[in-house]
């Protein structure tokens, strides 16, 4: 009885035993669990709150430079020559962008200024609404931002292998950006139809400055772009600007055979002259032993109304009084950039063209009222270019700049004095 | 404390002897450099290699950004990613590490077992809707496909749908393992993986890509000798630069020992 009772006692004190232990690992299974939901929790309001800082993004890079230049040329950064019987040379800051972009589903917005030794302005000022139910690349811009004309003018200055853009592009793009409501058509990435894309919209056509007239520019681009295997890449558009210029003068001076004649009217002032460009370009790069090569041109054409003694577009925040020169220009350029194999260095070889006024030329140049407007410019560009690192970028260049020579203007009987060597360091962030 | 100095030493010496290298991408590729990674780290004990999958596009996103060593992927490098990686002052090399056939599978109750490509076209794009228009039950097809972050998804976009669109609509799944796990439970389903995938849960359709004449079941066998058409390299992407750091690696990978363990997951070998 007793022994039974002992081994009650001993099948009890192992029960008990068996039930605690069995507690026990139920207890640390629940906390276990417990931890597992917590983490998960902690887990899922951290990703909610990087996919919201994904949203907002700070970028930008700063250009520093060193430019020396002939006693006739023009530098991109510091003052002019002091002393114009001498070369000269100066150091500064090319360009300092910060961007932010905030992107949600929908839409996006963009500011971009431009922080130098010369102050502060801005760049890019726009809204994106994206297209939200066809998963295209479709877009409408609304605000300040590049025109959609050609290639270089949205090839992105950080990543150019010149300096500068072509002569024809400043000239006639000033800042490159203008003000306007623009539609971009490009279908998804996973469409058969996504290498085309269809930019098309109106602007103010006074460049980053703000509207000064109520006569709106239409600027279209249809490009196509193509990859052929890993290996080889084509691509190519058309260009399209048709707007106006306001006329500041009662005097408009119009091409007649190898000079300009004048219409002096009062019914002159207030109208418009029109402004039209045609543009075509292509890109083709192709990847081999030797590294990548790339090959890219654009060839513009079409009628400029400027300024006496220069063809640039209007980017002033006031109407012009100035009379209005109205001339046919044609300007191109073709850019040769070629790796040293895996190196990460690039040979760089340009050649520009600027024609402000093709119905004359040389020593036609100078008579019956034109200018030095109407001489012509072509440059050629000897570049290297070292990337350092995946953001630190070392760039020499040398431009040869040749005018127009004509007899009957002075300064122009030679070929200027003009030729510019930059040496520049850019960071990008 | 000579004790202590000696092991201060040899710990220092190991520590500076030691290599971490990354590779990320690819989740077809993922179990060759698992394996291989295993296999590499007992016999050099001193070197370290971490394996994540990702898709081909996201490795070689992490090779741009120089958050990886290696990238794996089931598709060739596209001119546009060659391109940021020359304007980042980077140049890229390709070696192709094994050969990978594409599997086309269903659910395991499904009477199908031959399609041709041009019905797979149909079903992908979303013209043949119903199994009972190619042999089957009358079921409605619930086709299933890759993300199009993908080498996957664009390699049988190239090789069996010529290029066309998937259909709109259809099922994208983040990982192989999804695709089989789904299939396995829907009985309409159909989807691609790669061969080393295949198991029991699922069943794998012969293929005919010459209009329904002959019939080729996905093995091994089959793809070496060429009769399977749905094949593909398999590749691994480094900077020029890294080369030196993780050369060791790769030319294990390409030796006799790692075409070994490429052919036991189930891959095809180089040679």
């Amino acid at each position: 009885m007793m022994k039974h009772l002992r081994l009650s006692k001993k099948t009890l004190f192992v029960l008990c035993g068996f039930c605690l232990s069995a507690m026990s690992f139920a207890q640390s299974q629940e906390a276990d669990t417990n931890r597992f939901e917590v983490m998960k929790q902690k887990t899922q309001a951290l990703e909610e709150e990087v996919k919201g800082l994904k949203k907002f993004k700070v970028s930008g890079y700063i250009q520093g430079q060193y430019q020396w230049g002939e006693e006739n040329a023009s530098l991109k950064v510091g003052s002019a020559n002091e002393n114009p019987e001498k070369a000269f040379n100066r150091i500064g800051i090319r360009r300092g962008r910060i961007k932010f972009t905030y992107e949600g589903k929908i839409a996006l917005g963009v500011f971009q200024l431009d922080l130098t030794d010369k102050g502060v302005g801005f760049k890019d000022a726009y809204l994106g609404i994206k297209d939200p139910w066809f998963n295209s690349q479709s877009m409408i811009k609304v605000g300040i931002f590049d025109r959609p004309f050609g290639n270089e003018i949205s090839y992105s200055s950080s990543l150019r292998e010149s300096p500068e853009r072509s002569t024809v592009f400043q000239t006639l793009f000033p800042e490159e950006r203008d003000l306007g409501i623009m539609l971009q058509l490009q279908a998804g990435k996973s469409s058969p139809w996504n290498i085309l894309k269809l930019e098309a919209g109106i602007f103010a056509g006074n460049g980053i400055k703000m509207e000064t007239d109520n006569r709106k520019d239409f600027i279209g681009h249809l490009s196509v772009n193509k990859s052929f295997g890993s290996n080889i890449k084509l691509g190519g558009g058309i260009s399209y600007y048709h707007g106006s210029v306001y006329q500041g003068s009662k005097n408009i001076y119009t091409m007649d055979n190898n000079g300009y004649i004048l219409s002096s009217d009062d019914i002159n002032i207030g109208k418009f002259a029109k402004r039209e460009y045609v543009g075509f370009d292509i890109q083709f790069s192709i990847s081999s032993i030797l590294g990548m090569t790339q090959l890219r041109s654009e060839y513009l054409f079409g009628q400029q109304p400027g300024g006496k003694s220069n063809s640039k577009s209007p980017n002033s925040s006031s109407l012009p009084s100035s009379d209005t020169y109205i001339r046919n220009f044609s300007g191109w350029y073709v850019i040769f950039i070629q790796d040293f194999g895996p190196l990460p260095l690039s040979a760089v070889l340009k050649y520009d063209v600027y024609n402000p006024n093709t119905k004359i030329s040389e020593n036609e140049i100078g008579l019956n009222n034109t200018t030095a407007g109407d001489i012509a410019y072509n440059t050629l560009g000897l570049g290297l270019l070292w990337r350092a690192t995946s953001d630190i970028r070392v760039q020499a260049y040398y431009e040869i700049i040749k005018n127009e020579k004509t007899e009957n203007l002075a300064g122009y009987e030679e070929d200027r004095k003009d030729n510019v060597f930059t040496l520049r360091l850019q960071y990008k962030f | 404390m000579k004790k202590v100095i000696l092991a201060t030493v040899i710990l220092a010496s190991v520590m500076f002897n030691a290599t971490a290298q990354k590779i990320k991408g690819s989740d077809t590729v993922l179990p060759i450099s698992q394996k291989e990674a295993e296999s590499y780290m007992k016999e050099n004990a001193s070197q370290s290699v971490t394996v994540t999958g990702g898709g081909s596009g996201v490795g070689i996103s992490a090779l741009m950004q120089g958050t990886t060593d290696i990238a794996q992927s089931s598709r060739k490098i596209k001119f546009d990613e060659k391109q940021k990686l020359q304007e980042a002052g980077k140049s890229v090399k390709e070696v192709v590490i094994a050969y990978d056939a594409l599997a086309i599978v269903v659910h395991q109750s499904n009477k199908v077992t031959n399609l041709t490509r041009e019905q797979l076209e149909d079903i992908f794009t979303g013209k043949i809707t119903n199994w009972k228009e190619v042999g089957g039950e009358d079921l409605k097809i619930v086709p299933y496909s890759r993300e199009t972050s993908s080498g996957t998804y664009e390699f049988f976009k190239e090789s069996v749908l010529k290029n066309k669109n998937y259909m709109n609509g259809i099922m994208s799944m983040p990982a192989t393992g999804s695709i089989i796990q789904s299939i396995s439970q829907t009985k309409g389903a159909i989807g691609y993986v790669g061969l080393a995938y295949l198991n029991k849960d699922v069943k794998a359709i012969h293929v005919s890509y010459d209009n329904g004449k002959t019939y080729t079941e996905p093995s091994v066998a089959n793809a070496k000798n060429k009769t399977y058409p749905i094949v593909r390299p398999l590749y691994y992407y480094y900077i020029t630069s890294s080369e030196s750091k993780i050369k060791p690696f790769i030319d294990y990978v390409l030796s006799d020992k790692g075409q070994k363990i490429v052919s036991e997951v189930g891959f095809i070998m180089i040679n």
